[in-house]
């Protein structure tokens, strides 16, 4: 089954990756990550247990986030929040 | 009542930063004077001062502190989260590791019930995650971040928990400063907002509080700290918070060197999976000749200050740890109480952290005063404050090794629990600022304090 995951950040040669929607912390090896991936990038990953059966980077999902948290960003950058 | 000291302690759009700047031209603001330490705590507001124009000019004239101020690096497990109370009560997080660690109710075992500061050095899931939580559960006045966002879902709720708790949304860059009452934060790192590696644009931030200071740089790594150095901006600091948890990938031999700290203090997860801290890392610390603590042995450890000298807790376990270099493999954590309170004039009596186990045994100990600076030559008095009867030893330790000098015997301290040691500092002992290590056994107890003193030219 084809899982969402999203790349939190590399420590040596492990990603620590976040899954689905509850963002369970997995540790997969660096190497098993589609070439070129970086650290917020969205994947679709497929998992058997702990293990990862398959990656690739999901660039639509990414870009969906980053405009979510950039507009986020820019109202907590704007003070918008503190109004009303 | 005793205080119980939980002790034990992608780049995404560079867009422009929200404006913090003074108008270009004006002159850097000075530095809060003493007055403000009078203020109480609740009409303290931290203030961020950006000077953005002009390089911050270095604060290396100690202000004469009052008070006392802790740091406490929490035991978050894998990830960093750090508190700091300032001497007038002001509150502080830096970081606040993954969710669900501990980090909220840690605060709140120490009273907590609001935070003037709040501030993530990166938006690394082990440094942000358990920020939402702390933001629904108790008022925090300001929030400070680096610009540098990132897509993970836990980022998300952090923007979402700073919105909900109307918490002023600032960031902050290189040579800005932030104010919280009278504790001056320097801000060394990031240079600019955005970058590719999220570790690298931590912020990095320096605290003066009298002769005492503190390097506090999240998860930078070494090409961070060269560009810190290379900025030419003071690095010294005699607490050092490890980069990156103690990896490898951080604490560069020039940065160790630059910074010359007595102690350091890393926070990493018992067992991790990233094996932080490295053995090389550790070693490096060894051979300088540095005290390392770290959370996954100690637990949280707590450094409180005057301003003067400091002293070092832990929740687990006392003293440093061993030196990794050493033949014997670390020793298993030895059964001893956790600490006994400190004194502090503006922390209120709270109960204890519930990650902190009730102490078995009745001994504490507190440095009262410590001679410094002392020349070579003269004589040097330390004093503390102990459990009546306990044994208490006392360690020097100068650039040649541990001071041999008559007067610092073992003692038992008198009935009223004073205790003190007097010697004479060499005169050809080498100038600097030196550990002193006291310890007091009591029942199969032991506690140990730690301060430094200054061997003047």
């Amino acid at each position: 089954m084809k899982q969402q995951a999203v790349i939190d950040r590399f420590e040596d040669g492990w990603a620590v990756l976040l899954i689905g929607e509850e963002e369970r912390r997995l540790n997969v090896p660096r190497k098993n990550l589609p070439r070129g991936a970086q650290e917020g990038h969205w994947l679709q990953v497929e998992l058997e247990g702990d293990q990862l059966l398959s990656a690739s980077i999901d660039r639509e999902a990414t870009e969906q986030a980053r405009q979510r948290v950039m507009e986020k960003l820019e109202r907590l950058r704007r003070g918008e929040h503190l109004q009303g | 009542m005793k205080r119980l000291l939980l002790l034990t302690l992608a780049t995404l759009l560079g867009l422009a930063t929200i404006s913090l700047a003074q108008t270009p031209g004006d002159e850097p603001p000075p530095i809060e004077t003493a007055t403000a330490v009078d203020q109480p705590a609740e009409h303290q507001s931290p203030e961020l001062i950006a000077t953005p124009e002009t390089p911050a000019p270095p604060s290396e004239v100690p202000a004469a502190p009052k008070g006392q101020l802790e740091v406490h690096i929490i035991d978050v497990g894998q990830g960093d989260s750090i508190f700091i109370r300032g001497p007038e009560g002001q509150t502080m997080l830096i970081d606040g590791g993954s969710e669900g660690t501990g980090a909220l109710q840690y605060l709140q075992g120490q009273g907590v019930d609001h935070l003037d500061l709040m501030l993530a050095t990166h938006p690394h899931e082990d440094h942000i995650g358990g920020l939402p939580a702390i933001l629904s559960a108790m008022p925090v006045a300001r929030v400070v971040m680096n610009g540098q966002p990132t897509t993970t879902r836990i980022y998300e709720r952090l923007l979402d928990a700073i919105a909900t708790a109307k918490a002023e949304y600032q960031e902050v860059k290189r040579g800005d400063r932030i104010q919280l009452g009278s504790l001056t934060f320097d801000v060394l790192h990031p240079a600019v907002p955005t970058g590719p590696n999220l570790n690298n644009q931590s912020i990095v931030l320096r605290l003066i509080w009298g002769q005492v200071s503190f390097m506090l740089p999240g998860d930078a790594e070494r090409e961070t700290e060269g560009d810190i150095l290379a900025s030419g901006q003071p690095v010294a600091a005699t607490i050092l918070k490890l980069g990156h948890h103690g990896s490898r990938t951080a604490t560069s031999s020039a940065w160790l060197k630059a910074i010359s700290p007595t102690v350091a203090i890393y926070s990493a997860g018992a067992g991790n999976s990233y094996g932080h801290p490295h053995p090389e890392t550790l070693a490096a610390l060894s051979t300088a000749g540095v005290q390392v603590y770290g959370t996954d042995v100690s637990g949280t450890v707590v450094v409180t200050s005057d301003g003067a000298g400091y002293s070092v807790a832990t929740a687990k376990r006392n003293g440093p740890r061993a030196p990794p270099a050493a033949p014997q493999p670390v020793p298993p954590a030895p059964a001893v109480a956790p600490l006994p309170p400190a004194p502090s004039a503006v922390a209120p009596a709270v109960p204890a952290p519930t990650a902190a186990p009730a102490p078995s045994a009745d001994l504490a100990l507190q440095i009262v005063s410590v001679s410094s600076p002392v020349r070579p030559g003269a004589r040097a008095t330390l004093t503390a404050q102990t459990t009546p009867g306990a044994q208490c030893s006392i360690a020097v330790q100068y650039k040649s090794g541990p001071s041999s000098a008559s007067g610092l015997e073992p003692k038992t301290a008198d009935a009223s629990g004073n205790i003190s040691w007097s010697w004479t500092v060499g005169s050809t002992t080498t100038p600097g600022t030196w550990p002193i290590t006291a310890t007091a056994r009591l029942g199969g107890n032991s506690l140990t304090r730690e301060t430094s003193f200054v061997v003047a030219k």
